[in-house]
């Protein structure tokens, strides 16, 4: 059994992009190569912080083979770039905050040529102090990052009065949890080629999450037109939110101007590893108190991010966390600070889950704790304080009704109860034990944020309909998502399709791919132009041949008498109708956000996810092994099937790295590890060999809203799961991922020895 | 500036290699020390044959040579000097390989990056042991790193290649 | 091209001798400038970490000297020879010809791709190879040319004085009767460097009493170690729970690991001594 549907089961489907990838044939943006290429290397600073005194390029410009170096002197617009504010130079002019801060750009005939051409750059450093603790960041006295000083974002709610609901509170936990620096670590490292045309324009063939957005802050970058500008983002080897701010295309841009060749760059794992961006590190202090009879009273929360040297999406993410503090759980008196800081460590920005894995750890760490005082059951202590379907979002805020949190802890339940039969011990120096959190996620970007949304359909000269987002494959499944849908609603066949993404030149303005936004709003924009898609093509199908466009219908092929006989085929319909008009229906809407927030960010659509995780912990080492990992989902219709299952499974073992092996540790700002030797992502080894995926895909009566994305919520609680597992396998709690083996093996031998013999 | 200037100060010593490459012969004068996956990606425009960690870590670069999975990455020229290469470009002929189809099928892949590294692995494994355990797969897959699927379709896929093998016989 | 930290690496240049004494030679002719290689498997992590590349490679596989396996009778005991370039996944593959401890060491090392390349002669030679304990737990000899003389050695005295001799071959006893144990520990199930390694081996007679015990520790930033004090301890006696526990203590204090970025001395020892005192406890009771 690998995944229940609960509605109805759907055909796997072979995605589209398939054939490509299988075969190797599929060129990915880092694979292509132009006539005259030449090759592009970015030096970045050796310093965390420090103050440029003078960067020397002669010597390397005298390198044969070198056509190009550019420094901040060559930014021709705004020298620098953010997906919110643009605070990070593109090329550091007399100041450097973190080791990924580029200073120079060298274009060469060969790649050896520009790493030789990197070392004769000199620059030189006066080093300033280095600030690697965002608490010593907040100090008055500290060196200030930004003209602002260090603090990058406040995020605060309250609600009730907590001290006065403490007061009442028969029981009281208070923990710290902390977070690790966790890398995206997609397998195609950052890369492409950026091509100079021969009208003056600029072709970007680079990988990102929003080609718009892209095309936006490189006209910004290169003082050109947008439209002058076009970005080409797919395929990509994967994202997972890190390619979503720029990284290489600034440097390819201003090397491929300033030579008029093709430019391409393609970062060494230890490049991406030292310039692209991470999870936020996070320290997250909760209080919380229940009353005797297990209601939850009063939840205090401070949370201190590690923001790293620049701002891109670190507001956004913080507000995230502050909005997801109260989980899916119903709470009278909330207080909510957090507090998001800029240090001189690499830059944290967007990553799957968004704020919500770190925070999520810690509210779920504080309800198990909880009910283990209350010597409550969890699940009941959860159920005990669950949303209801009409209960306002974690803000206060109205949100579409969702029976989502309820039907996930049953399907959780059921899991629990099958689950606990099989643990069978192989060997007298392991336990085993079982954990279960469930969580609430967000989709869209949030109240106040501008979020449109659209798509367009079209029927081609040459008979095909033609489907364009301007959304990306970044690996998730989006074609199989988009080729399901149409098909569904119009019946067609794959060969019928045609289907346009990731090219600003030609798809129309859908937002980015990002917050689990893509597939809903694809759902949402065909729901939105299907009827006149199809009165259109049947109206026009009715003149060519006659017939009463009443008995007329789409259907594989072409369009059918009444679903018995083909009486015109697509490719014909269009060869008759060359004259007319391109059938072409655009769609641009919001994404749909709550009536009345009144915290920017906050959502409107939410996601739900439960959690099983069965671990067997070594006693002698302190090694965990996840044993199972099971989730249910409840995120409304599921549309490609094998997209869903490896959207879960996926963000699921991306989280079980998270929980016991992924941080990415820096000294004295300062990476220690460099490359997947010692930044460690899951291997086959590591996962169970069997994973469980049920979709819930039940949606609320009267509910237009459709499929939520599944993108994230995978991610979401299998920590908290993982770790309360582990509780329970050996009774010591942790507070801190990834879990530390030195730490429970530490814990487990103050608990009292086993004899050897 | 021209391609010749430069040509003599940046020249590494050369040697003459000849290897096979999904059959075909091929002699290539490269320095000796040039990785093997640099010679399909950029001499020989086989670029189905990934680069991710370039230190053995990853997997993405896997092809055979002489039969066995190796990291194009740690394969210097001079040590590909008279092999017979198979990368990912090689293994399917006028059909799929049933390893890509039950890929494709079971969605052993996602963004797919990883996903040529991975068949040639599950081709290693299956061509030495047609039936393997569980332990086997794992072993034999463990220094193939995938991202996106978490393994489960991976997992999948192999298992539906070796139930097709043994219902066949 | 290879890199050396961030650098590509253009003037390396790879000799190709065809026999020891050619090896030897261009060794000696290029002295510091030059470095043995065989698979590279490790040396290419090494640059890729900024190590110095020496300007030669003097390839190994072309000398026959050091290559394929066979028996050899040592002081009248029958040993089986595991030529220097013997790769990993050879040694892991082949259960019938090699004794399972070594085929459990070899499986223990990196994935099939790199164990393809990497050889047992690279394994030993850098110091730090998780072949090495076993090596050491099973009494093993090594075969050496130092420029004059093929000659045999105890392998835990190459590994002591970091011999910087030619690796021929290692020679490991036939003896099947010795009970074993091999563990390596990594921060995930598999496929990372080691963060302790320990390897046993002991006889054990109807009385259960242990003989000839070896034991030996390494790990990827901790010198590889016999644990003589703990062999002796063993030695000749039944374990008890008390003995055990000494047992125990004794490793704490005996195992020297380092402290590095990611694991504590002391969470090696502890580790270190767990598995020892269990695989005895398990296998001698
Ligand atoms: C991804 C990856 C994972 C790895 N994982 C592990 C692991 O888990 N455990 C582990 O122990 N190692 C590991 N290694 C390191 C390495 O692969 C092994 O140690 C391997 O056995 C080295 O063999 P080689 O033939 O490749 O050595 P090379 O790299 O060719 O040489 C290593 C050293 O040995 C010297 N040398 C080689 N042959 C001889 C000889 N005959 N005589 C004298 N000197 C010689 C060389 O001069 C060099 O100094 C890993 C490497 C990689 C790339
Ligand atoms: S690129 Fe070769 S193993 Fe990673
Ligand atoms: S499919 Fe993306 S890394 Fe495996």
């Amino acid at each position: 059994m690998a995944i229940q549907i609960s509605l109805f089961n759907k055909k796997k489907k072979i995605r589209p992009d398939g054939l490509g990838k299988v075969t190797g044939a599929l060129k990915y943006l880092t694979d292509l190569s132009f006539p005259g290429m030449l090759y592009g290397k970015i030096l970045r600073s050796t310093e965390p912080h420090a103050e440029i005194q003078s960067i020397s390029v002669d010597q390397a410009k005298q390198l044969p083979g070198v056509r190009a170096i550019v420094t901040y002197k060559d930014v021709p617009g705004l020298n620098g770039f953010g997906l919110i504010f643009p605070d990070q130079p593109v090329l550091c002019e007399d100041r450097v905050r973190y080791v990924g801060d580029a200073i120079a750009a060298v274009a060469a005939d060969t790649i050896e040529i520009a790493d030789a051409a990197l070392q004769l750059i000199k620059v030189e450093y006066k080093k300033l102090p280095v600030i690697v603790d965002p608490e010593e960041a907040l100090h008055p006295n500290a060196p200030r990052l930004h003209p602002d000083g260090n603090l990058l974002h406040r995020a605060y709610y309250s609600k009730g009065d907590v001290e006065e609901g403490f007061q009442s509170c028969s029981h009281i936990v208070e923990e710290i949890y902390e977070l690790p620096r966790q890398m995206h670590a997609y397998m195609e490292t950052e890369g492409g080629v950026i091509v100079p045309e021969v009208d003056g324009k600029l072709t970007v063939y680079v990988g990102t999450q929003h080609g718009f957005k892209d095309r936006y802050q490189l006209s910004r970058i290169l003082n050109m037109n947008e439209t002058d500008i076009r970005i080409v983002s797919s395929p990509m080897g994967g994202s997972f939110g890190g390619k979503d701010e720029l990284n290489i295309q600034p440097y390819g841009a201003l090397l491929a101007l300033a030579t008029n060749c093709p430019v391409k760059i393609h970062q060494t794992r230890r490049e991406s590893v030292r310039a692209g961006l991470k999870r936020h590190p996070m320290k997250i202090t909760m209080k919380t108190g229940v009353d005797d009879s297990g209601k939850i009273l009063s939840h205090k929360v401070k949370i201190l991010a590690d923001t790293g040297a620049y701002a891109t999406l670190g507001p956004a993410v913080l507000d995230f966390s502050v909005e997801h503090a109260p989980g899916p759980y119903v709470i009278p008196n909330i207080e909510i600070e957090g507090l998001s800081v800029f240090t001189n460590n690499g830059v944290a920005g967007e990553f799957r889950g968004f704020g919500g894995n770190q925070v999520t750890f810690a509210l779920e760490g504080q309800i198990d704790r909880l009910a283990e005082k209350l010597k409550m059951d969890p699940l009941e202590f959860r159920e005990k304080n669950l949303r209801q379907v009409d209960s306002p979002g974690p803000l206060g805020q109205k949100i579409a009704p969702t029976s989502g949190a309820r039907d996930v802890l049953e399907a959780i339940k059921e899991k629990l109860h099958e689950n606990t039969n099989n643990s069978h011990l192989s060997d007298q120096w392991k336990v085993t034990g079982t954990g279960v959190a469930i969580s609430i996620h967000g989709g869209g970007l949030g109240v106040g944020r501008i979020d449109p949304a659209g798509g367009r359909l079209s029927f081609t000269k040459e008979g095909k309909i033609e489907a364009a987002f301007g959304f990306e494959e970044c690996g998730q499944g989006l074609l199989a998502v988009i080729e399901t849908l149409v098909m569904e609603e119009f019946k067609c066949k794959e060969d019928d399709i045609r289907i346009v993404v990731g090219d600003t030149d030609s798809v129309p303005i859908s937002g980015s791919s990002t917050a689990s936004r893509a597939t809903s709003m694809v759902w949402n924009s065909i729901q939105r132009m299907k009827e006149t898609f199809r009165d259109e093509i049947l109206e026009r199908a009715s003149r060519v041949t006659d017939l009463p466009v009443n008995e007329l219908t789409m259907g594989p092929n072409g369009i059918w008498l009444t679903d018995e006989s083909l009486c015109i085929s697509y490719v014909e319909l269009a060869e008759k109708t060359l004259n007319k008009p391109l059938l072409k229906v655009e769609t641009s809407f919001n994404f749909p956000v709550s009536p009345d927030a009144v915290v920017d960010g906050s959502h409107f659509l939410y996601a739900f996810s439960s959690v099983l995780a069965r671990v067997e912990v070594d006693l002698l080492t302190g090694k965990v092994k996840v044993l199972d990992l099971e989730q249910a989902i409840a995120a409304g219709p599921v549309v490609s099937l094998l997209g869903y299952q490896g959207q879960i499974e996926g963000g699921g073992i991306m989280a079980l790295g998270y929980s016991l092996m992924e941080e990415a540790k820096m000294e004295n700002g300062a990476y220690v590890n460099d490359n997947f030797d010692t930044y460690l992502i899951p291997t086959i080894q590591d996962v169970p060999f069997v994973m469980n995926v049920e979709a819930i895909e039940k949606l609320q009566e009267g509910d237009i809203y459709g499929p939520r994305g599944v993108g994230e919520i995978g991610t979401i609680a299998v920590a908290p799961a993982i770790v309360k597992a582990i509780h329970d396998a050996t009774g010591c709690w942790v507070n801190k991922l990834p879990v530390s083996r030195e730490f429970l093996l530490e814990q487990m031998a103050t608990r009292g020895e086993k004899r050897w013999v | 500036m021209g391609m010749k200037e430069h040509a003599e100060i940046m020249t590494p010593p050369k040697m003459e290699i000849s290897l096979t490459i999904n059959g075909t012969n091929v002699v290539l004068q490269v320095p000796p020390t040039k990785r093997l996956v640099t010679i399909l990606r950029e001499e020989l425009h086989l670029t189905g044959t990934k680069i991710s960690c370039e230190v053995g870590r990853c997997g993405a670069c896997a092809v055979q040579m002489n039969n066995q999975l190796v990291n194009s990455c740690l394969v210097m020229a001079y040590q590909a000097n008279d092999t017979s290469i198979v990368t990912i470009e090689g293994l399917a002929g006028e059909e799929l390989d049933p390893i890509q189809r039950a890929f494709l099928e079971e969605g052993g892949f996602q963004c797919g990056y990883c996903t040529p590294g991975m068949v040639m692995a599950v081709n290693a494994l299956l061509a030495t042991n047609p039936s393997p355990s569980d332990e086997q797969i794992q072993e034999a897959l463990s220094g193939n790193l995938c991202r996106c699927t978490g393994y489960g379709g991976i997992i999948r896929a192999v298992q539906k290649v070796i139930t097709n093998n043994n219902q066949a016989i | 091209m290879i890199r050396q930290g961030t650098t590509s690496l253009i003037d390396t240049e790879v000799l190709i001798p065809t026999s020891l004494e050619q090896a030897w030679d261009l060794k000696e002719k290029f002295g510091e400038t030059a470095s043995f290689i065989a698979g590279g498997t490790l040396m290419q992590t090494h640059w890729a970490k900024g190590f110095n590349c020496p300007l030669y490679l003097i390839s190994l596989d072309q000398v026959n000297e050091v290559k394929g396996w066979g028996k050899d009778l040592v002081n009248g005991q029958s040993y089986t020879r595991l030529g220097a370039s013997i790769t990993l996944d050879f040694c892991r593959q082949n259960k019938e010809l090699f004794h399972p401890l070594l085929v459990e060491a070899a499986r223990n090392i990196a994935a099939p791709a790199v164990r393809n390349k990497a050889t047992i002669g690279g394994n030993i030679a850098n110091g730090f190879g998780d072949m090495i304990p076993a090596l050491l737990a099973m009494d093993a000899v090594i075969t050496v040319f130092d420029g004059n003389l093929v000659h045999l050695q105890p392998f835990y005295d190459f590994i002591k004085n970091h011999s910087q001799s030619l690796i021929i071959s290692v020679q490991v006893p036939d003896d099947q009767t010795k009970r074993f144990f091999y563990k390596k520990l990594c921060h995930r199930e598999s496929f990372t460097p080691s963060i302790v390694t320990v390897a046993g081996t002991f006889h054990l007679n109807e009385k259960k009493e242990l003989s000839a015990v070896r034991l030996a520790v390494s790990g990827s930033t901790t010198q590889p170690q016999r644990l003589y004090e703990c062999e002796r301890l063993l030695e000749g006696s039944a374990p008890t729970n008390d003995q055990l526990q000494k047992l125990f203590q004794t490793i704490e204090e005996e195992f020297t690991p380092t402290t590095d970025v990611f694991s504590t001395a002391i969470y090696k020892k502890s580790v270190a001594a767990n598995w020892v005192v269990s695989e005895i406890a398990r296998l001698a009771t």
